[in-house]
């Protein structure tokens, strides 16, 4: 992907909004006394700077948007361990999927490729065999993987993984009791480990995406909420739940129920019970991680593959561009490497920059990727961001997202979609049709062009 | 050929949505009901004393795209202590994972003997069985903890430490010896904190008594007593109570637990017939 020449300063902003970047910083460097304290009562003695090459812990969630962590602001759940991530670590806010689906996303976490190279353009779909991942290529590091939870490529949960061993954990849409044993399997390896390597877990649990299953239940629901003391707790619709009827076709195809005002809010209040279901989870391996004494050594980082509409655009699930299964976290801590509290709004950051990110944390030479290393921004250097940053969905769609404006087309489709993501980040005023805006979509145009010369992308299947 | 060219051939049929769910609406006593899932459970005979020593399992039965049936057993086993000062509460719990492997939990707890038979004390392990039956050493976890001024002092094995928890908290599995000492009429609501596996916090939780219906188990159709229970990082559980305060179906989400004496025997012949919760499904 491109990369643009820096900018005087990154536009950095403190998870307080009262308090200055200079300070903020300050608290930051300061603020690694405990790197995961929360629920824990462990603290660990601030470790300036470490020779050993780092563990890493990654923690993935599955179709949780980015704006659903009290931390950011999200006042309808309450999530005091995905907190302690943000608290501790750097928060990237404008943190892409490369294709919000399950198995796409993931192959792109894993091999750092776009999934049109890695081949999973769909769900359960293998990663080409000729292209690595993390897994095999940390394992010849001498690193040794370790991997719970759902993998999707191309099965959800299988016993077997190229280059990673399997403690086989979850169950296949059923996050809700299948986690559970995720995070347990991360808790007992990370207490009873003994190799003097370093590792790579990766605890890859399966909420919020449970609300696939309430989506379908309640698809033809009555419009009442059967149970008492919801009905007052229920969420705001947000500012963005009407749409644009004149949208791309294949946009159009994932817009599903037909529920009441009532409906759509009881199917947040619900969406945010996931999210919690996972937050508990992910409080679990933290403490583990705390309590095992590794944490010193250990770089935590946070992600899900995808979204999930919420309401926006009266959407729900995933597989389409808007900003709600597009856009997810992506948080790195480690007190004694990475700065802490901080909330970077740039640069542009893909599912694809997790391989050459790790490599350059680990001191390993990165596989070809589409992605780049976010090390500078975690450390708090200077670097350059990205022109845009890109991503596909179904057989024929794409995304380009520069600072300013957002570009989503689909090949065969006559609409195209252009958002100026500073005046209206809840993309609800299309402006691909105003001739105001002819050379910007004429841009955006051509850094589709442009990025797709350079995919490798993978031969049909039969 | 260009990327979305040859993206459109190789993307195939696989683009099924949620809509394909054959459920289609809540799950409900009635759901399970034409589900099967109620049909030839072992129901429990005899009188039932919820304030009494008792024990009792429950089927662990999932719903989702493609898995509609038995994927592992609650048992608790409950008996009075400490001349009435306590009860202790036995749990263990089985849970097939996708790959076959096994998710087993046991606990061992001193509970006050108060309406929420709060955790006072306990020791846990879980285990992860592979599909050949073995635990996998590494991922088993076993902990002691004992609750004393708001902390929880855990110890595990040569490690100790701390967890603060609110005055009011308590189990899931205690959640189920509670709901059946709850009285059908005139029943206040419980307010608590709950320690999900005697482990994660989850706050702001609220047990109520619901409403009465009638249900059919094993071809009988018997009358039930409803509670529900809202809170913090769960979908809503209801509670269905027989008329001697028997717990015989719990539903949450896309979850239930439906009594069946002889739920761990199932369990048993489901692992040597080689089911497997979720093979195949999307997610």
């Amino acid at each position: 992907m491109k990369t643009r020449k820096p900018k005087p300063m990154l536009r950095e902003r403190a998870a307080n909004a009262g308090v200055t970047r200079r300070i903020f910083l300050q608290s930051g460097a300061l603020g690694g006394a405990s790197l995961l304290a929360g629920r824990g009562s462990l603290s660990r003695a601030f470790a300036a700077g470490s020779s050993q090459r780092p563990n890493f812990l990654f923690i993935s969630t599955d179709q949780q948007g980015l704006d659903t962590i009290s931390a950011y602001g999200c006042r309808d759940v309450a999530t005091p361990n995905m907190d302690r991530l943000v608290r501790n670590g750097v928060s990237f806010t404008e943190s892409y999927s490369t294709n919000p689906l399950c198995s796409p996303a993931r192959s792109s976490w894993f091999t750092g490729r776009m999934s049109s190279e890695t081949g999973v353009i769909g769900n359960s779909r293998g990663i080409r065999p000729e292209i690595p991942n993390l897994g095999q290529w940390l394992s010849r590091e001498g690193y040794e993987t370790v991997y719970a939870g759902k993998w999707h490529l191309p099965s959800s949960f299988p016993p077997k993984i190229p280059g990673f061993t399997v403690i086989p954990t979850g169950i296949s849409g059923q996050g809700n009791i299948g986690d559970s044993a995720v995070s347990r399997a991360c808790e007992g390896y990370l207490r009873n480990r003994r190799g003097a390597s370093p590792f790579f877990l990766v605890a890859s649990l399966l909420q919020p995406h449970d609300i696939c299953e309430w989506v379908s239940q309640h698809r033809n629901a009555a419009d009442e909420i059967p149970y008492e003391g919801i009905a007052e707790r229920l969420p705001a619709l947000p500012a963005n739940h009407d749409y644009d009827r004149r949208e791309p076709a294949m946009v159009a195809k994932f817009r599903r129920p037909q529920w009441s005002e009532r409906q759509w809010r009881y199917y947040l209040w619900s969406y945010y019970r996931h999210v919690e279901m996972a937050d508990a989870e992910i409080g679990r391996i933290l403490d583990a991680l705390e309590n095992s004494g590794l944490a010193d050594n250990t770089i935590v980082f946070f992600t899900s593959d995808h979204g999930e509409g919420r309401a926006r655009h009266h959407m729900v699930l995933k597989n389409y561009l808007y900003d709600e299964a597009a856009k997810v976290p992506m948080v790195w801590c480690a007190s004694n490497r990475m700065r802490s509290n901080v909330q970077l709004a740039a640069p542009l950051v893909s599912g694809a920059d997790i391989v050459p990110t790790v490599c350059d944390l680990a001191g390993v030479k990165a596989p070809r990727t589409a992605g780049r290393s976010l090390r500078p921004w975690l450390e708090g250097k200077n670097a350059e961001g990205r022109e845009f940053v890109a991503a596909e969905v179904t057989r024929n769609g794409r995304m380009i997202r520069t600072p300013e404006f957002k570009y989503i087309t689909y090949q065969g489709d006559p609409v195209e979609q252009l958002f100026d993501m500073r005046s209206d980040p809840g993309e609800t005023k299309n402006l691909a049709g105003e001739s105001k805006y002819a050379s910007v979509l004429d841009a955006m145009r051509k850094h589709l062009t442009d990025w797709e010369a350079h995919l490798e992308v993978a031969s049909p299947r039969a | 050929m260009k990327a979305r060219e040859k993206n459109a051939k190789s993307y195939g049929a696989r683009s099924k949505t949620a809509q394909d769910s054959t459920l289609g609406r809540p799950l409900t006593v009635d759901a399970l009901r034409e589900l099967g899932a109620l049909s030839n459970i072992g129901l429990p005979g005899g009188p039932f004393d919820p304030n009494g020593a008792w024990e009792q399992t429950w089927q662990i039965w999932l719903v989702s795209f493609s898995w509609k049936g038995m994927a592992g057993y609650l048992s608790l086993k409950r008996a009075p202590a400490q001349n009435g000062e306590a009860i202790v509460l036995n749990v263990e719990m089985a849970v097939m994972q996708t790959a076959r492997s096994v998710h087993v939990t046991r606990a061992d707890t001193l509970c006050a003997a108060d309406p929420l038979a709060s955790p006072r004390s306990w020791r846990i392990e879980s285990e992860i069985r592979s599909p050949d039956g073995k635990a996998i050493e590494v991922a088993r976890v076993e902990e002691k903890a004992e609750v004393k001024d708001g902390v929880i002092e855990v110890a595990a094995g040569q490690k100790t430490f701390t967890r603060k928890v609110p005055k009011t908290f308590t189990s899931n599995w205690s959640v189920f010896d509670a709901v059946q000492r709850l009285p059908f009429a005139n029943s206040k609501p419980l307010e608590f904190a709950l320690l999900e596996d005697l482990d994660l916090l989850k706050e702001g939780h609220r047990l109520s008594r619901w409403k009465d219906r009638a249900a059919v188990l094993s071809g009988k159709e018997i009358a039930v007593h409803g509670f529900q229970h809202i809170g913090a990082g769960i979908l809503p559980y209801q509670y269905w109570l027989d008329e001697q305060h028997r717990l015989v179906v719990a539903l949450s989400g896309i979850r239930a637990y439906i009594v069946d004496a002889d739920a761990k025997n199932r369990f048993d012949q489901s692992l040597r017939q080689g089911s497997q919760p979720g093979k195949g499904t999307k997610a």
